[in-house]
Order: structure tokens, then sequence, then C-alpha cells
């Protein structure tokens, strides 16, 4: 049964690493908390559900044109909650409420479209459905694909940021976004490509959440944005192995409190685990401590 | 915050027509030179209540069925003429802060002489006791709690507390499925749920029925493999289930994946919706459960509202449009009964529908006959049911 365990644990890692990915490369870079991430997410999943049930798209198609709209949806988010935001001396908070603002105005429009239900997948329409034992332990081939895309996407996130140029310039702008803009980066963009990356993440981790466990509902981002944030502060705030790390590290540490206390403190042990590392190590599990700029 | 007026149509036109009526006494009153009746002694014609229930939200899933089988009630009743039920409805989001903001402009704003509602007991333990508070009567129509009605005095309910229905699921159970040992999973921040949780912990020991293992859920929650698999190695013989519907359709459909596939479910109250069953497949074959009504009993009144229901919106109701639709004509015959006049005070109109819906004691409906115990919860003879081929069935 530990093996299955395991398995548990991987498939729900993956899964907050994915989301949590996003989240990251945005505070990482520019020091902003996102609270509309998980509006994004949950847009990803009832879209896909909607395209899927509704429409009979194929679950490739509908895949893909959630990765567009919700890449447009970074967009859209970056314009009217970020950007207005930049270059006024306020401080975090103006940035956290306007993307807050914008996720609670997400969510409604969401509940009128979709409906306030939570809502299952079609049947037919989802692949990789199948499940096979492994030892005795039942694995899910769509939480095996989950893992792989996870990795992948993860993968090349990292590899945008650390060998294109569009990584250069989000790597200058994290070194300093004045000596960035002088040098010739243009800011607006390389932040409009950011939330781009950032949110198609999300609508990817919405799509296979919905999936995975059958469920959508426009109420689903609340909580993914809570676990989201444990895991960018538990992996080290910006670092993208980081949020795989911390992902997995919170899911174990969920599935190991069902498995040797008690599911009643499933939730707990998130922040338990949380608290120690801010105790511990306040940057992180991989982060570098940011000194403070003159 | 949605707000949708239940009014009849065309009570424009017939505002205009009782002011002609009353334009018209006066002169003819005028004429026979006799003294205008005293405003004060007159019965009301019209009564204003309130209904919150969650329209939206986790468990916005249940109530469909209470709006149908509010409106069908109103509709009704208001059509025989004699008075008028006006009702407001408002949405809480499945919250308990928003029931509790409902209920205070229902008491302070509307004047509404009864509320209906919340949807669920942890929204009732909130919200009930400012009712209480403010001498409001409550009729509630979907709560299966233990102990809500303990609020106070003025909290009614014509929904079947789990715990008088689930011995007869238990009893089921052992005879049925030969259940002899189990393992639980229940939602622990769910106060419905957490009640059921108990009343099956009880029966379930009086039975002599071992509990192998008890995992918990959260309220949206929607991976359970953790819990199911520990519960798979424990290899019980039965899962009982107490949770809302959204949690108890994860649970068992995540259950079969893991290959949990001989485990009987059974479960409280959510397992009787038909969302419930259609949502959760095939995973569900076989799952008892026990309701206070059931789609096929047999007695005059319930085939009648089958019928009618079916009419009115071409699919079938569920026990809580029955519990609803019972509740008011409940509260209708208690606001003839209570002789309200219009001199009355809302607070000693409040009152008077108290006592009055006090006094029935019980009641031939939908639901069967209630009989309402000195605490003013209902009883009624149930039934036990099995899902069958993707439906319910009555287990003999």
């Amino acid at each position: 049964m530990l093996s299955q365990q395991i398995i548990n644990a991987l498939s729900q890692g993956a899964f907050y690493a994915l989301f949590a990915a996003g989240l990251t490369l945005i505070f990482g870079v520019l020091d902003i908390l996102n609270m509309a991430h998980g509006a994004v997410f949950m847009w990803g999943a009832m879209l896909s559900w909607y395209l899927m049930s509704t429409l009979g798209v194929s679950f490739g198609f509908a895949l893909l044109i959630t990765i567009v709209f919700c890449g447009l949806m970074g967009l859209l988010l970056e314009h009217a909650a970020f950007r207005p935001l930049r270059g006024r001396s306020s401080g975090h908070l103006p940035p956290i409420v306007s993307s807050l603002a914008l996720s609670i105005v997400l969510v409604h429009v969401a509940e009128k479209i979709f409906g306030t239900r939570v809502v299952r997948y079609p049947d037919d329409a989802v692949p990789f459905t199948k499940y096979v034992d492994v030892g005795g332990a039942q694995v899910s081939m769509l939480h095996v694909v989950l893992m792989i895309v996870a990795l992948v996407l993860m993968g090349a996130l990292w590899y945008m940021v650390a060998r294109t140029r569009l990584g250069r310039s989000i790597r200058a702008l994290q070194e300093n976004p004045k000596v960035a803009r002088l040098m010739g980066v243009d800011v607006d963009r390389t932040i409009a490509w950011m939330f781009v990356i950032a949110s198609v993440l999300a609508g990817i981790a919405g799509v296979f959440l919905g999936v995975a466990y059958n469920s959508a509902s426009p109420y689903m981002g609340h909580w993914v944005d809570l676990k989201g944030f444990a895991v960018i502060i538990l992996g080290g705030m910006g670092s993208i192995p980081g949020a795989l790390l911390g992902g997995l590290l919170i899911a174990f540490a969920e599935i190991g409190t069902v498995v040797f206390l008690s599911s009643d403190y499933r939730d707990a042990a998130v922040f338990v685990v949380l608290v120690g590392m801010l105790v511990l190590k306040p940057s992180g599990l991989l982060g570098s401590s940011r000194e403070v700029r003159a | 915050m949605y707000h949708c007026n239940i009014s009849m149509p065309g009570s424009g036109r017939r505002q205009l027509r009782r002011i002609g009526a009353a334009v018209l006494s006066v002169v003819l009153a005028g004429a026979a030179a006799m003294p205008a009746a005293a405003q004060g002694t007159d019965a009301i014609t019209s009564a204003k209540l309130g209904a919150v229930y969650a329209f939206s939200g986790p468990v916005a899933i249940y109530s469909t069925t209470i709006k149908n089988g509010l409106d069908m009630a109103v509709s009704e009743l208001n059509a025989k003429g004699d008075l008028k039920i006006d009702l407001v409805l408002e949405d809480d989001r499945s919250t308990k802060d928003d029931a509790i903001n409902v209920y205070q402009k229902f008491i302070q704003r509307d004047n509404a002489l009864l509320i209906f509602g919340p949807l669920i007991g942890g929204q009732v333990f909130a919200a009930g006791p400012l009712a209480q508070k403010a001498k409001v009567p409550v009729m509630l129509t979907s709560v299966a709690t233990p102990g809500v009605t303990g609020i106070g005095d003025y909290v009614f309910r014509t929904s079947v507390e789990s715990a008088t229905i689930i011995p007869a699921t238990v009893k089921a159970a052992k005879e049925q499925l030969k259940t002899a040992r189990v393992a639980q999973i229940y939602t622990n921040d769910d106060q419905f749920s957490v009640g059921e949780f108990k009343a099956y912990d009880g029966a379930l020991k009086a039975a002599g029925i071992q509990i192998a293992g008890v995992e918990t859920v959260r309220t949206g929650d929607v991976d359970f493999s953790a819990q199911l698999t520990k519960i798979k190695a424990l290899n019980p013989d039965t899962l009982v289930i107490s949770s809302q519907g959204q949690e108890a359709v994860g649970i068992m459909t995540q259950a079969r994946k893991l290959g949990l596939d001989k485990v009987r479910f059974i479960g409280g109250n959510a397992f009787n919706a038909a969302g419930v069953v259609k949502e959760a497949g095939a995973a569900m074959e076989g799952a008892l459960s026990a309701t206070p009504w059931f789609l096929s009993m047999e007695h005059p009144k319930n085939v009648e509202f089958v019928k009618k229901y079916r009419e009115k919106y071409k699919s079938d109701p569920d026990w809580l449009a029955v519990q609803t639709y019972d509740a008011v004509h409940i509260v209708k015959q208690a606001l003839l009964a209570a002789k309200i006049t219009k001199g009355d005070s809302v607070a000693v109109a409040r009152t008077k529908l108290r006592d009055s819906l006090a006094a029935i004691k019980s009641y031939d409906g939908v639901l069967g006959k209630i009989d309402f115990d000195d605490k003013r919860d209902p009883r009624v003879a149930g039934a036990v049911v099995k899902v069958e081929g993707g439906k319910h069935v009555i287990v003999k």
C-alpha cells in the first residue's frame, strides 16, 4: 500500500509544482504575488470542460484552445492589473489587491457562463483513463501523463529562463529593472511574456487537474492558490526547480500525514512544514537570500 | 447578490383592481352612512415570507429541486386566492456569512413573517439564533443535521433528521449486504456530515458491526486517493460515506479506480440525490441509503405530486422538493389558522404564526404522514433505497 501512496503523492506533487511554476516565475522576477493565478487555473479547467462536454471538442483540441485562451488571459491580467501600477513606488500591496480584484471578477464571470456547480468531464472525451496495476498499486495513465507534462514543461521553462533571449531579458529584469531598461531590454514586453507563460502553465495545470480528478468548479482556484503560495515559499521564491521540489515535498507531507498520522491533519501538515522551513531556512530550499538593495 | 421576487403575473393589474375596489367600498360605505369597518381587525390578505438557499457555491447541487418545490407550492396556493404568499428569494452562495446577512435582511428590512432555509446545518447554526432572538419563525426544509431545532422554539422543520433513519440503512446493510466490517469516511468540516457520521457510528456499534477505520476529508477536496488507499489496506466489506454530494461522488469513483472494486457503499442524505447517482455512475451501483421519501411511494398525495412536478419541470422531484413543498403547505395552513390581522405589528404577527405552527402536530403530506415531536422535529416512516441500474429502487 505504501507504493500506492507514493504514487498518489507523486501525482499530487507534480500538479502542485506545475501550478506553482508560473507563480514562482512572476514572484521571483517582479516581487509580485499574482493572486489571480488560481482564477486562470480555474478558467483552464472550466473552459476545457465546456469545450469537451458542451461543444464536443476532443481533449487535444480543447487543451490547445485553452492554452491560447489562458495565454490571452495572462496578457489581459498584465495589462489590467499590473501594468497600470508599474512605476508607482507604492510597494507590494497595490498589485496584490488589483490582482485579487481581477480574480474575483474572473470567478464571477465563470459563475455566469458555466454555472456554479461542480462539473464532471464526459467519460468518453478524456484520454488515458486506464489504470495499470504496478505491483499491487493502481497507476492512472492520466496521472503519469500529468507527471511527464509537468516535468517537461518545467524543464522547458527552466531552459527558457537560462538559455534563451527572452530568458536573458527576464534575468536582467530580475537583477535590476532600471539597468535592464537602459541596456535595451523591452521591459513591458518581457513582463507581458512572463504573464502569458505563467498563465499558460496555470491553464494546463487546470485542464489536467480537472480531468485527473474529474471535477471542476468556479471555486477550485481558491485552495490551489493557497497551496501554490506554500509551495513557492517552501521551494524558494523564484526558483523553478524549487517549485518542483516544494510541490513534491508538500504532497509527501500531506499524504505522509494521512498515512502515518490521521487525515484530520492533512491540511495542517502543509503549514507545519511551511512554518518549519521559515524558521530553519527563510529563503526556502533552493532560494537565494535576497540582499536588500540600496 | 441575486434577488428575485416570486410574484404572480399581472400583479400590477390586480393592484389597480384592489384600489378600485377600495374606492368603491368607501363610496358605498359613505352612501349607506355606515361607519367604516375598523382597519385593525381585518385579516391580512398577503404574507411576506423569505427563503434563503444556496443557489450558487459548492452545495448548490441541492437547490434546484428546492426552488421548484417552492415555486410549485406558492403558485398553487396563491391560485386559491385567499391569502397571498409573497415570497422573497435570496442566494447565500453556500456560505454561513451570507446566510447571516440574508437573515438580517429578512428580519430587519423585509419584515418577513417567516424564513425558509438555509440549506445546510452549519448555516442554520450560524444564522438561526438571529431569528430566534428576533422571534421570527424559521422553517427548514433541507437540514437533516441533529439538534437544529434546539436553537429555539421558533425553529421548525420538515426535513427528517438523518439519525432517525440511519439505523434503517444499517439494518438493511446487515441483512442484504451481509455487512460485518466497515470503514468510515466523512467530511470533518461540515456539521451535517459530522452529524451523519456520528449517527452511523452509533447505529453500527449497536448492530455489532466492526468499524475497522475512520478517515476524514474536507469540503471541496478533489483528491481522496491517500485516504482510500489507507482504507483499502484495512480490507472492509463496506465503506460508510458521510459527506455532501460533491465529495461523495469523488470518493466513490476514485475508490473504484484504486481497486476497491468489491466494497459496497452505504451513505446518508447525499446518496439520495439523483444528481449524485448520475455523476457517480457505475461506481455507485448497489449503494444503500435511507430516505424520508421516495419517488415511487404509493400514497395518493405523492402520486399526484410526482405527476404535477414532472409535467411542470420535465424531471423527477427529489426528497428536498417534497420536504419544501410540504413545508410551504404547512406554513400556509398555519398562516390561515393564526388569524393575523392588518392591525397586528410584525412582532405580533410573527408570534401568532409561531404558535399556530407549533399547534400543527401532524400533517398528511407528500412525505406521507408527518408527526411532529415535542422538539418540532418530523418523524416519517421513510424507506431504504438501493442504486440499481443507475436508478434508486426501494429495498423491500
